[in-house]
């Protein structure tokens, strides 16, 4: 276990030593995803902070569902979700022998193969984002922020889970990047609370997809709002880890012995 | 002490024909016609501790297919492999640690960073301590000659650099074997003897193990104790490298004052034609077991006037493609 969070650490540092080899480009592109990162917020602030699917939400409070939003999406981008890129690189360049002649589970080698340096800068804005608003919300309690923090646990499985399913495509069907956008698509509905989709949609993403642990879910809780939605989406996102595991494991098994 | 045993190892590959054009891609989406390719068709061979065994083969033998069985990254079809009593499928993780591989099409360096990056990524991957870790480093940066290249960017080293630093991330755990698949492909005559000599030193300190794989028949005559010849899946040669050599065959290399009657020599007994060099020259097969060497001499003595007469042994190259054909 010391070993295996050794080498994570040391992955991190060579992602990080990886982009300084540019260093000029890693500079700006870690500031303009700061700055891109952060007019969404304010965007969003514009657009919806009197539209109906805000309402009853404070100024803050809207800045802090985007904050775990970022939050979330950043350290889940910047720590696993890169598996699924480097599948597709490792796929078309056949290099996925190189994986397995490691003494190491595959899964957790392609988890630090891939660590990502850039969304470093969208996890610590996002942290950033979320404690100025946390500071700007009267009366947070210990416990709902504890709750609230479980929750963001739970936000990063669900993207993790996203990322073995995906993962597992690429490996099976196809070589593309598109499966990217897809993604990005996803992950944006967590962008929004609950209240601005149909009731259908609603359902769906709180328990089928339950995207709604990834920000709104957690944002309430801080906030003072906890209801059943956190239990059936916790459920959910164990549920889809199990699955997620399960299909990236089968998957691997298969594409090894088919031989690639 | 035997480290690698195979039995009736099996790989056969499912491939789907599909036809020109797009119709034809199209109607592939509903019926596949599946063409069954036998990579490896029932292989049994057995290497000691110690060895150094070539695979030789033409393209699409199954060479590479056999390499990526044996180390764990590929599940066969049937048969049995039992290497270190490892069955290197089912035991992959524990058993990876125990071998290094090369495989000279691809590289586990990091293209951006220099190779002491991807050594120290080694380090931590394969757990090995800091005293050990050094001592190997330092070994291998004096024997592969790469104190200055290891801490270049990988980008910016020639293949034959970059070759020798592919060869320090497979040695720096120690390992009892060593896969090496094509690991000369592309490089100069000082680069492959580089290597060549690197391999046969750590053979002889460590006992290391190697299989090798090459199309460079000179890789395999300098390194090979053994050699295994696969063609078309099946294995069709398997003993000492010496034993390649030993035949009744020899070549005989003449050359004449005027040109040579190529017809009046064809028509000898014993001798075969291998190729015509010049006007001049001829080189013949003869069958030792049927015309003693001193015999040539006597056959052109009431013939045409001979300048030079050389006899060497058929190049091993001969031998192999024979077998290819087999
Ligand atoms: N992943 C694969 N899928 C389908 N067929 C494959 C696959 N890998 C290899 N083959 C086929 O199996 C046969 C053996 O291939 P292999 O790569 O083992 O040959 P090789 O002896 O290493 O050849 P070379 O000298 O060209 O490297 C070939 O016919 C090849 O086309
Ligand atoms: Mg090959």
């Amino acid at each position: 276990m010391t070993s295996a969070i050794k080498l994570w650490i040391k992955s991190a540092l060579i992602h990080i030593a990886f982009r300084m080899a540019y260093r000029g480009e890693y500079f700006i592109s870690l500031v303009s995803m700061f700055v891109l990162e952060l007019v969404g917020p304010i965007f969003t602030y514009i657009i919806y902070y009197n539209s109906p699917g805000f309402a009853g939400w404070t100024f803050y409070q809207v800045l802090l569902l985007q904050g775990i939003f970022l939050t979330v999406k950043g350290f889940s981008f910047m720590s696993f979700m890169g598996i699924v890129w480097h599948s597709n690189i490792t796929l078309q360049r056949g290099e996925f022998d190189l994986t397995l002649i490691k003494p190491r589970n595959p899964l957790f080698m392609f988890i630090c193969q891939s660590f990502d340096a850039e969304d470093t800068a969208k996890f610590i804005g996002g942290l950033l984002l979320s404690l100025y608003a946390i500071l700007h919300i009267p009366a947070v309690s210990l416990s709902g922020l504890l709750i609230g923090i479980v929750a963001m646990i739970f936000g990063v499985g669900f993207f993790f889970s996203l990322a073995l399913f995906f993962s597992s495509f690429i490996f099976r069907f196809i070589r593309s990047m598109r499966v990217y956008d897809v993604l990005e698509a996803i992950a944006m509905v967590g962008y929004y609370p609950k209240s601005i989709y149909p009731r259908f949609a609603g359902t769906l993403f709180t328990a089928i997809l339950p995207i709604f642990i990834v920000a709104a879910i957690p944002a309430k809780a801080i906030f003072g709002e906890v209801d059943i939605d956190i239990l059936i989406s916790a459920v959910s996102v164990i549920v889809l880890i199990a699955l997620g595991l399960y299909t990236w494991f089968s998957t691997i098994k298969k594409y090894s012995s088919a031989g690639g | 002490m035997k480290i690698i045993r195979v039995n009736k190892l099996r790989k056969e590959f499912k491939s789907y024909e599909r036809g020109e054009g797009f119709t034809e891609a199209v109607l592939s989406l509903f019926k596949r016609n599946v063409k069954i390719s036998k990579a490896v068709n029932d292989i049994d061979f057995a290497i000691e501790k110690g060895e150094v065994v070539g695979f030789l083969g033409p393209n699409g033998a199954g060479k590479s297919t056999t390499i990526k069985i044996l180390s764990g990254v590929m599940h066969p079809d049937g048969g049995s492999v039992n290497i270190m009593n490892y069955t290197p499928w089912i035991d992959r993780r524990k058993y990876v640690a125990n071998i290094g591989v090369v495989f000279g099409q691809k590289s586990q360096l990091f293209w951006d960073l220099p190779p002491i990056d991807a050594f120290y990524m080694h380090k931590s991957i394969f757990s090995i301590d800091e005293k050990s870790f050094k001592t190997e480093l330092d070994k291998l940066t004096k024997l592969l000659s790469i104190k200055e290249i290891m801490k270049k960017p990988t980008r910016q080293l020639s293949l034959g650099e970059r070759m020798r630093c592919e060869f320090v991330m497979a040695m720096l755990h120690k390992p009892k074997i060593v896969f090496l698949d094509e690991p000369t492909i592309g490089l100069d005559i000082f680069a492959k003897e580089i290597i060549r000599k690197f391999i046969k030193k750590i053979n002889n300190k460590e006992k290391t193990t190697f299989i090798v794989t090459s199309h460079d028949l000179e890789d395999i005559e300098h390194l090979c104790d053994r050699i295994i010849v696969i063609n078309e899946g099946r294995i069709v040669f398997n003993d000492k490298t010496t034993k390649l050599k030993v035949n009744n065959k020899k070549y005989v290399t003449i050359k004449f004052y005027d040109k040579v009657n190529l017809t009046k020599i064809k028509k000898m007994k014993n001798f075969k034609v291998v190729k015509k060099l010049s006007d001049y020259s001829v080189r013949l097969e003869i069958d030792t077991s049927k015309m003693s060497l001193n015999e040539i001499i006597k056959v052109f003595d009431n013939g045409q006037k001979v300048e030079d007469i050389e006899i060497s042994n058929p190049p091993i190259s001969e031998i192999i493609k024979k077998l290819y054909r087999a």
